[in-house]
């Protein structure tokens, strides 16, 4: 009984009642907020897309749309073909962007970036899709991939020409035999050349010395006419191989140049972005006083006795 | 006591808490930052750092080349400090290099940039003395030492004091260059350089080498040796062997400079330094010569001449 007469408890159920309603407009502002932040309000409908494997998406993962988050994954589940099903709620308002040639790919953002699922801007004059329909999938390919692609197709070439230079090399090989070959038979044209200097130094000693010197011609030129077409056609062999290996390396290098800016412009991104990080993280507390002092004149170390 | 008067406890704890919270999120977060450095100025700093990078893994002409943009960089926003950082580290590289010339060009630039107060003057004639003294000018190099000294307050006192005992003992003035030896091995044991402590204390048993006092010139040569190979320094540590080398060598202990030339030789050809290992074997064809063993000084002698094509051809 003292206490109601207390002055203090004079208005304690109006003081109660009013902080009562306080926390319970706070808390329904909150739900608001966070549900206006989250779209929770927002009119939704949902897409879906096959693929044939699940890894790298997760639900709740972000869809979006030009750069704009415009839904997230909401269920992925199998059918019955074994095949993913990955089903998309999106927001209604951006229903008119997303057309029956739109498609669904999806991509990192960055190199070290969370993957996002991307939905390209269909064209005005397709029909929009509607609730729940099927939108078509294709998987960026990532750094692994292009690398190995790279690397398979650079592979292939290098064994072709590492078999051609084997081939070439080969001691027992038909290029190297050939040369050989050239080689014995220009001694033999020596051999005739000096007989044939021989003979015209001798020719006052009698024309009829000069039969067997033509039958070593005969039979040199007859080794030469019977080895030169086999040899241009080894030559040609070899020819059309070395082409057909500059044809793959061009192929392979076009297809590969146009990723590669990208790739180094990226590299170049990630490499100051890490530089600014490591700059930031020296200049904090809990690693600044473990980071040695840099030479302080900024001068190469001087020795009195060098 | 009513619970009016016991209140108070609860907030004053609360407070005490909040305070040590705050200090210690003020230790933790509150260090002053360094302002931030424009970006060229950055630049030229990285490229200097690069510079001595690329020295200090021995690639010279790599840090050529960086202490070269750091310079153009830095005249670019005429900066005279870090122009005249840039031109002494290319006067000293270009030393090392054995280009005196070019040594030379560089460090007179800087000197003309640098005023005597600026805390890089004593390097800038440090290095000036060192380039006279390589190049056998050794009145340049004394007065540039002695400016050196003049100017340096810091740690490096006992390195100038060390260059300028070593000028003094190359001009013969022996008490003089005793004195500044000894006063850079007191300043070097002060500041705990101990490369420089070293380098006071072999310059001192060369002075004493010189007076014949060869007990104390083993003594000092010994301690010198001791640091070297404590530092790893495999270049010093082979001029100490073949100095207690040449002090054995002095005293008619012919077997025992032998081995300390051995030694130094097997330090100087693993280290990489061919000249010194030449250098030492011909003190060792010497002195297989004087011992009466001529096959050996012949092979020594071959090997020698092996050392010195091999350089010639690099």
């Amino acid at each position: 009984m003292k206490r109601e007469q207390d002055p203090k408890f004079r208005h304690l159920e109006t003081v109660v009642g009013a902080f009562l309603i306080a926390a319970l407009a706070a808390v329904v502002s909150m739900v608001v907020v966070i549900g206006m932040e989250k779209d929770l309000f927002a009119e939704k409908y949902h897409l879906r897309f096959r693929t044939e494997s699940g890894s790298g998406f997760t639900q709740g993962m972000p869809v979006k749309l030009s750069g704009f988050r415009i839904g997230r994954i909401k269920k992925i589940s199998l059918d019955e073909q074994a095949k993913v099903v990955v089903r998309m709620q999106i927001d209604r308002k951006y229903r008119k962007w997303i057309r029956a040639d739109s498609i669904a790919t999806l991509l990192k953002e960055g190199f070290v970036g969370d993957s996002v699922l991307n939905i390209s801007v269909g064209s005005p004059g397709s029909p929009m899709l509607p609730d729940d329909d099927f939108i078509p999938f294709t998987e960026e390919k990532g750094l692994n991939e292009l690398a190995r692609e790279f690397s398979d197709s650079v592979k292939s070439v290098l064994l072709e020409v590492r078999g051609t230079v084997a081939y070439i090399n080969d001691p027992k090989g038909d290029i190297k035999q050939t040369l050989a070959n050239i080689r014995q038979l220009s001694a033999s044209l020596e051999e005739t050349r000096r007989h044939a200097d021989a003979l015209l130094l001798t020719t006052t000693d009698g024309l009829g010395r000069v039969g067997p010197v033509m039958d070593n011609l005969a039979t040199a030129l007859d080794n030469v006419g019977r080895r030169l077409p086999f040899l241009l056609d080894r030559m040609e062999g070899t020819l059309s191989n070395t082409e057909r290996i500059s044809l793959e390396v061009r192929k392979a290098a076009e297809k590969a140049a146009p990723r590669v800016p990208h790739l180094l412009g990226g590299a170049e991104e990630l490499v100051e972005d890490t530089d600014d990080v490591v700059k930031g993280m020296k200049r904090m507390w809990p690693f600044r006083k473990h980071i040695p002092p840099a030479n302080e004149r900024g001068i190469v170390p001087g020795d009195s006795h060098e | 006591m009513s619970s009016r008067e016991r209140r108070p406890r609860l907030p004053a704890a609360r407070f005490l808490l909040a305070c040590v919270l705050l200090w210690l999120a003020g230790a933790g977060c509150s260090g002053s930052l360094p302002p931030p450095v424009p970006p060229v100025r950055e630049r030229a700093a990285a490229w200097n750092r690069h510079g001595l990078a690329a020295e200090a893994r021995g690639d010279r002409d790599e840090a050529i080349v960086a202490f070269g943009e750091a310079l153009k960089l830095n005249r670019s926003i005429e900066d005279g400090t870090g122009t005249a950082t840039a031109l002494v580290n290319l006067a000293r590289i270009h030393r090392f290099k054995g280009d005196l010339p070019l040594a030379k060009e560089k460090i007179d630039a800087a000197t003309l940039i640098l005023p005597p107060d600026s805390p890089l003057f004593p390097e800038t004639a440090f290095e000036k003395a060192k380039i006279g003294l390589a190049s056998g000018n050794l009145p340049t190099a004394k007065e540039w030492a002695f400016r050196a000294v003049d100017a340096e307050k810091g740690d490096a006192a006992g390195r100038m004091l060390n260059l300028l005992a070593r000028v003094l003992f190359l001009e013969g003035k022996g008490d003089e260059a005793l004195g500044r030896a000894e006063a850079a091995l007191a300043a070097n044991r002060k500041s705990g350089v101990r490369g420089e402590e070293a380098n006071s204390l072999r310059l001192l048993g060369d002075i004493a080498a010189a007076r014949r006092d060869r007990t104390n010139a083993r003594y000092l040569y010994a301690a010198a040796l001791s640091i070297d190979k404590d530092l790893a320094k495999s270049r010093k540590i082979a001029d100490d062997l073949r100095a207690l080398g040449a002090v054995a060598a002095a005293g008619e202990d012919t077997g025992g400079a032998l081995a300390f030339y051995t030694r130094a030789y097997d330090v100087s050809i693993n280290g990489g330094d061919r000249r010194e290992a030449a250098e030492a074997l011909l003190e060792m064809a010497r002195l297989y010569e004087k011992t009466g063993a001529p096959d050996k000084a012949k092979s020594a002698m071959t090997e020698r001449e092996k050392l010195l094509i091999a350089i010639e051809e690099k």
